[in-house]
């Protein structure tokens, strides 16, 4: 198949998981549309070296995690800024994209979004991959990490959304 | 509520921030499909002129060392020995940074960044160290046969050489210290913060 051929069933098929990857990295729209942008040009430059080793769906999460990763600094630069100047995460330009125009959804959206914005980079990592519901073993080869390490902080960060999301949904009640 | 409540959830519009239909969307992929190979000619077409500059120099330094005679001409045959050596390096480095690889996982993804960013590794020092050395040797032979012309003892032309060459290597290793720290120091941290929080460090 010729270059440009595999590019294009593979930006059809996945692209829109690419672009929800990026979106749960990074909350700034440019930095998730540049991330989104790099993912591209790097599955672009190494498309004829893909030697079928493991999954195409494998090395596609590679890749944009890879470029995520390599632009996540200027996001977490610009967060600290943000909150430097007295903002806060929650100023954030959110565009929310459901059907329904759902409060209690959109609530579940912007606190999931303030959650991921705090985790480390392996563990958002590992979360973005767990939403495009990977197993554990793609999640292991994707990451580097083992697979008991890839289940364990799995483990902890439901354990985490459960605890924090009854704390913010008692502090909205009681506002 | 549940991690798994956020599965298959698209939380923004799209990359565009707009909604596309299918003309658009292929007009879209056209042009960046465009744009890919016009970047990928380009990055070929540089490396081409690079070679051929490359070559051009050490073609007239080889012109020049040709005109020279005995001790001389070996002296010139040094300092070109030098300058194809520092190509070759510079040729290795410019190869690496084509072949950052996205497909490796995560973790080895950022240990490789890692040792690409620090400044003047191990090997780096291996590689320039006899490069520097041919180059002193070769630049100590031509001023000391140019001057043997003029003068019996050329050791104060043979000592300002030395002060030159030894102010030159330290303010070039300085400079590029400095360019390093201002443009990668921060980087390089960075790529360490997250290594440990990928258990790696």
């Amino acid at each position: 198949m010729q270059k440009e051929q595999l590019f294009r069933t593979l930006v059809d098929e996945y692209g829109k998981k690419i672009f929800r990857i990026c979106c749960w990295y990074f909350n700034d729209p440019d930095e998730r549309d540049d991330a989104y942008q790099e993912a591209l040009i790097r599955i672009w430059e190494h498309a004829d070296t893909f030697k079928g080793r493991s999954k195409i769906s494998t090395w596609i999460y590679r890749v944009t995690m890879n470029a995520c990763l390599s632009g996540i600094r200027s996001d977490k630069r610009r967060r600290r800024h943000l909150v430097e100047d007295g903002g806060s995460l929650d100023d954030l330009e959110i565009m929310e994209f459901h059907e329904e125009n759902d409060p209690e959804h959109e609530q579940k959206l912007l606190f999931f979004r303030d959650f991921m914005s705090v985790l480390d980079t392996a563990d958002r990592t590992l979360v973005s991959l767990y939403l495009e519901e990977l197993s554990t073993r793609e999640m292991a080869e994707i990451t580097g990490l083992s697979e008991s390490n890839v289940r364990v902080r799995i483990f902890r960060i439901k354990d985490q959304v459960k605890k924090q999301w009854e704390e913010y949904s008692h502090g909205i009640g009681r506002l | 509520m549940e991690l798994d409540d956020f599965k298959h959830i698209t939380p923004a519009e799209g990359p565009t921030g707009k909604a596309l239909n299918e003309q658009t969307k292929t007009d879209d992929m056209n042009s960046l499909i465009d744009q890919l190979k016009e970047t990928d000619a380009r990055d070929r077409k540089a490396m081409y002129y690079l070679i051929i500059m490359f070559v051009v120099f050490i073609g007239i330094y080889t012109g020049t060392s040709m005109t020279k005679h005995g001790d001389f001409r070996s002296a010139y045959g040094v300092l070109i020995l030098g300058f194809a050596l520092a190509l070759l390096y510079i040729f290795s480095l410019l190869l690496k940074i084509g072949k950052v690889d996205y497909t490796e996982p995560a973790s080895i993804f950022l240990r490789k960044a890692l040792k690409r960013h620090k400044f003047m590794k191990p090997i780096d020092w291996i590689l320039t160290l006899p490069i520097i050395a041919t180059f002193f040797t070769g630049g100590f032979l031509i001023v000391r046969y140019s001057f043997m012309k003029y003068m019996e003892n050329t050791l104060i032309p043979e000592i300002i050489f030395i002060a030159v060459f030894v102010a030159a290597i330290s303010v070039g290793t300085w400079s590029s210290y400095r360019q390093w720290k201002e443009k990668k120091a921060s980087l390089v941290e960075e790529i360490r913060k997250k290594l440990m929080e990928f258990g790696q460090e």
